[in-house]
């Protein structure tokens, strides 16, 4: 035989200059992420704990404005008490020396609602990249779980390190644009479709305190809504921008599938709207007080709008059964085939905050948000106990029953007010998630025209009987 | 119905039949080319036959100058099988084509047209279906000479990288060759093979030590030897 | 007036849909197929012109690699066809333990069959299920000749050993162990609505285009044609057990799946009979020294889970055969296909190219 050279095939990850330069963004913009927030979190929970009814007052009382008292008075800042203990400096203090230094007395209103944007929208950005990077990995272990594998098991104990590992990858990969695409338009293309992803969780409620809610606007379920919408844009302007066929199906796919299941979505909302007479989303949720009952999911029509809105926001966020726009045994990936690195990462960042999301407002709109009615705890509890003592069998068997032992005693002994609001709200939007994660792992996908047919002859009458239900019911008892 | 059973409907009918044979259980005719598709037509719709299902063309280089189509016919209502043997001068391989009567025969002449190079007269769409549609030469023919003849895209790429000899080397090996075998006086042809040692440009294997001793294979069962 | 044009769409030989590499040139009008027509021998491999230049013996392991996700039934139909032209016949235990064989590599055929279609048409929980189901197999196969894909383990007269009796317990454990399994996957698949609604009335094959276009096995069972050689022109034992042939009537994707799950079960049955019906003896015939069967054509065919394979051997006398043709049941099960699939839609081609069942190796062969 010839013995003709082979050509050297790099092993691993090529450590170039390129790599570096990535990593040292990503690590870059972590840490400064971590850097702000992090101290935020204390900070905002003790603020929290003082009782301050919204970060805006508890940014006012840290800097010092509170004390003026013409400003009480203006009622702009809405100071609850202030002059708890402070534990190790006093923020205020320091806070006034260091503007007074710096020449900003006081300064106007403006500014002090920039700071607050500034920290609340850092703490989003937080929490929604540890959210989806957890929901990730937890995504990969129950569908692998379901198929009778592991899932990810290499990379860190038990592969809790997969994300990040898979997020180092894709900031390494090299960033390819096709030669013909339309640059611009193709390097927006994810940002349209992650920032709406982010912006949506300014209305959600996490909890029952103002400042749990980062602003409770009074058009609430009508912002997530629109800000939904928007993703659409961008997976049009992925698919066209890529110059690629199959890229351009995916994308005139996933415009037809988005749009035909915003209507019966919005439609199905409309339903706690009328109920709670009003838009704000902790409106919504205040309207559900008094027991599982109450809850909107039975109220006027018991089952009907939430499974509505379950299934098109399951076609809203393309999730199996109705993930066309990606299907990977017909179109290889749809309208991101051409993307790599962080730009294909951030659609499925988008995708998997939308999810989540998608969770949270369900769980807000019918699942009663943050109230835990006795029963819903004891169900809730045993739910969580049997789930956990019954399938996490890696771990032993007295540790597994303990640890569902412990369970439903949290779930029995948690108040839902306060921080056991949150709890109670993420363990709602957690369910739900799962649920969406278990209807992944078991249906095989919808064809175009019958995604279509169903959206438009099955779900939109279905949501437009409902909606007439719920305003009979609502104009009879005069609520 | 059997073998025997068959001749006689076949001998009536279909004179054109020739040299009726039965070779391990199946029973073989000749069938002339131009009449071909009339006989094919013929067996498929004759009550006693119903020869529909047309399973396997083949194509067969003989020698002797001429090449071959074999179709292999079976009645799933009867379940008896036919063979038809066609055969074509080298020089002139046409024969109509079965695919108007047969939707199978389509690709199957295709295949025996890329691979043997038989024209099928009628045929709808005949290019190759296996190989490159670049390739030269037709491979299942006896004579064809590798290096030579089916130069697509790669054989090029290759002769220039200097993997495969070019046809100026092939021919010096091939004149080596002859020259040894006209040397070797009376010894008997290396094999029957035809073809099985052109080309091949792989060093001499050393003989076995007579000295070393053979090892027994392995039984089913026994655990492998350290 | 705007006008529309038909874009051409190339389903490439790398695409997760095609299994193998087969490549599909597609003319599409907005979702609606118009032309789909394949492209062949990115997999050829020359396996007929290597038919003649190695002996009989030797040629052997290369015939694994026709279908190689049945190469039982490969290496069955070879030797088959040398064992005809020889005039030998194999003993009992030997022709009984052939068809356990044969038939476990249906049931793996089949259950690889049965995820992949799931998968094609988006269900990726069936398809780890029945690779769980099929591991057992290739263990049992493992055991018994020693390879888990590729087995050479028919030899021409016999097999290439006996079977231990931990292995006939280990295919009885087997035969216990599948059948809830093949429940739960029937709850999965083909019970659920959206796995209906993506492949009834889809792919419709009449039974007339079928036979025209020499389909075989449960694709041509599909349309309702009950044809099965192994009723038909049966070989080893098959006259002496009793099974069915499942056959459906519409002759969509929906169908034919059905078919081929169905002959699971029938497998199942065949190889119970097997092993009750097993006898003791030897599992070799008697062999001239040198494999020169006397000249003659044969052809040669069985029922493999893809349809009819079939080998047209001719001997010239010499240890090497003369001309080895496949008849590969993927080929032609295959030419069906630009009929099929025009007229459907994008997501149907995938639907109707997986129900065809086709592997690379025997198409391109």
């Amino acid at each position: 035989m010839t013995t003709a050279t082979r050509p050297r095939v790099p092993r691993g990850i090529e450590y170039n200059l390129g790599f570096f330069v990535r990593l040292g963004l990503l690590l870059g913009v972590l840490g400064g992420i971590g850097a702000a927030t992090l101290p935020a979190i204390p900070i905002l929970g003790y603020g929290l704990l003082a009782h301050h009814d919204s970060i805006t007052s508890y940014v006012a009382w840290l800097f010092g404005w509170c004390q003026h008292s013409e400003l009480v008075s203006e009622g702009i800042y809405g100071c609850g008490q202030y002059g708890l203990p402070v534990p190790l400096f006093e923020p205020a203090v320091v806070m006034q020396r260091v503007l007074g230094l710096v020449g900003l007395g006081r300064p106007p209103k403006v500014t002090v609602d920039y700071v607050v944007a500034i920290i609340a929208s850092l703490i989003l950005l937080h929490f929604v990249v540890i959210s989806v990077t957890l929901i990730i990995y937890i995504l990969r272990k129950v569908i692998g779980y379901m198929q009778a594998r592991l899932g990810p098991m290499r990379v860190g104990p038990k592969g809790i390190l997969q994300t990040l590992i898979d997020a180092v990858k894709l900031l390494a990969k090299e960033d390819t644009i096709p030669g013909t695409a339309d640059k611009v338009m193709f390097t927006l293309a994810p940002v349209v479709v992650f920032i709406p992803a982010l912006l949506v969780y300014v209305v959600v409620p996490f909890g029952d305190s103002k400042g749990f809610i980062a602003r409770d606007l009074n058009i609430g379920i009508l912002y997530v809504v629109a800000m939904s919408s928007i993703t659409v844009i961008g997976i049009i302007l992925a698919g066209w921008a890529s110059d690629n066929k199959y890229a351009l199906f995916g994308a005139m796919r996933a415009a037809a599938q988005l749009v035909s299941y915003e209507v019966p979505g919005v439609l199905v909302v409309l339903g706690p709207v009328i109920m709670a007479g009003s838009l704000g989303m902790r409106d919504i949720i205040l309207a559900q007080k008094g027991g599982v009952t109450e809850w909107f999911i039975w109220s006027p029509v018991p089952l009907v709008g939430f499974l509505v809105y379950l299934i098109s926001s399951l076609a809203e966020t393309n999730i199996t059964p109705f993930d066309l726009p990606e299907a990977e045994s017909e179109l290889v990936s749809g309208y991101n085939v051409e993307y790599s690195g962080m730009k294909f990462g951030l659609f499925f960042l988008a995708e998997f905050a939308n999810s989540f999301t998608v969770c949270f407002v369900a769980a807000a709109l019918f699942l009663g948000g943050w109230y835990a009615p006795p029963v819903f705890k004891l169900a809730a509890g045993l739910t969580l106990a049997l789930s956990v003592g019954l399938c996490w069998i890696e771990l032993p068997f007295l540790l597994r029953w303990a640890l569902a032992a412990s369970a439903l005693a949290v779930c029995l002994g948690m108040p839902d007010h306060g921080w056991g609001s949150l709890y109670w709200m993420m363990l709602k939007a957690s369910g739900l998630q799962f649920l969406t994660m278990w209807i992944r792992a078991t249906y095989p996908r919808v064809r175009v025209d019958q995604l279509m047919e169903f959206a438009w002859k099955g779900l939109i009458p279905i949501s437009l009987v409902y909606l007439a239900a719920v305003g009979l019911w609502a104009a009879i008892n005069q609520k | 119905m059997t073998n025997d059973e068959l001749q006689q409907p076949l001998a009536d009918s279909f004179g054109a039949l020739t040299n009726l044979r039965v070779d391990r259980g199946i029973l073989i005719a000749d069938a002339p080319a131009a009449q071909l598709p009339e006989l094919a037509r013929g067996l498929r719709d004759d009550p006693r036959l119903k020869f529909n299902y047309l399973r396997c063309v083949s194509g067969v280089d003989p020698g002797e100058g001429k090449l071959r189509v074999a179709y292999h016919f079976m009645s799933m209502d009867l379940l008896h099988q036919l063979c038809l043997h066609v055969n074509v001068p080298r020089d002139d391989a046409r024969i109509p084509t079965l695919s108007k009567l047969w939707g199978t025969a389509g690709w199957q002449e295709r295949e025996i047209f890329d691979l043997f190079g038989v024209t099928f007269e009628g045929h709808a769409d005949l290019r190759r279906i296996l190989l490159p549609e670049d390739w030269d030469g037709h491979p299942l023919l006896k004579d064809y000479g590798y290096h030579a003849e089916g130069r697509g895209l790669f054989t090029e790429t290759q002769v220039e990288k200097g993997l495969l000899p070019g046809p100026e080397e092939e021919a010096k090996q091939k004149e080596k060759q002859a020259r040894a075998e006209a040397s070797a006086a009376g010894a008997p042809a290396a094999s029957a093979a035809p073809g099985a040692a052109d080309g091949d440009a792989q060093p001499e294997r050393p003989a076995r030590d007579p000295n070393r001793p053979r090892k027994e294979p392995r039984k089913l069962g026994e655990p492998p030897r350290t | 007036m705007p006008k529309t044009e038909a874009l051409q769409i190339n389903m490439g030989p790398q695409h997760p849909s095609t299994h193998g590499v087969l490549r599909v040139i597609l003319q599409v009008d907005g979702e609606w197929i118009t032309s789909a027509e394949p492209d062949l021998g990115y997999l050829h491999r020359s396996f007929e012109k290597l038919g003649e230049m190695r002996t009989y013996i030797n040629y052997l392991p290369l015939t694994d690699r026709w279908d190689y996700l049945s190469a039982m039934n490969n290496n069955l139909v070879y030797v088959m066809a040398i064992e005809k032209l020889l005039g030998i016949e194999t003993p009992e235990r030997c022709q009984w333990l052939r068809m356990i064989l044969s038939e476990l590599q249906r049931i793996a055929s089949h259950l690889v069959f049965v995820g992949t279609f799931g998968l094609d048409v988006g269900a990726n929980t069936p398809f780890l299920y029945c690779f769980r189901d099929r591991e057992k197999i290739l263990d049992l196969f493992e055991e018994f000749c020693g390879a888990r894909l590729t087995y050479t383990c028919m030899r021409i007269g016999g097999l290439c050993g006996d079977a231990p009796d931990s292995w006939i317990e280990g295919v009885e454990n087997f035969l216990n162990y599948l059948p809830p399994m093949l429940d739960e996957l029937n709850a999965l698949l083909t019970g659920n609505e959206i796995f209906i609604q993506r492949t009834k009335n889809v792919g419709v094959m009449s039974p007339e285009l079928a036979i025209s276009y020499g389909a075989s096995g449960p694709f041509l069972r599909g349309s309702g044609v009950k044809f099965d050689i192994r009723k038909a022109q049966p070989y080893l034992k098959y006259p002496e057990v009793d099974f069915d042939i499942p056959v459906a009537e519409n002759g969509d994707c929906y169908d034919r799946y059905i078919c081929r799950f169905n002959e699971m079960w029938e497998s199942l049955k065949i190889v119970r009979q097997c092993l009750d019906k097993l006898p003791d003896g030897d599992v070799q015939a008697k062999l001239p020294k040198t494999i020169k069967p006397p000249p003659g054509e044969t052809y040669t065919c069985i029922e493999s889970p893809r349809g009819e394979l079939g080998v047209y051997m001719i001997s010239d006398g010499t240890e090497i055969p003369y001309r080895l043709k496949i008849r590969g049941p993927g080929f032609v099960n295959l030419s069906v296909f630009p009929e099929l699939a025009r007229g459907w839609k994008l997501a149907d081609v995938v639907a109707i190219l997986g129900s065809v069942d086709i592997v690379m190796g025997e198409v391109d062969r």
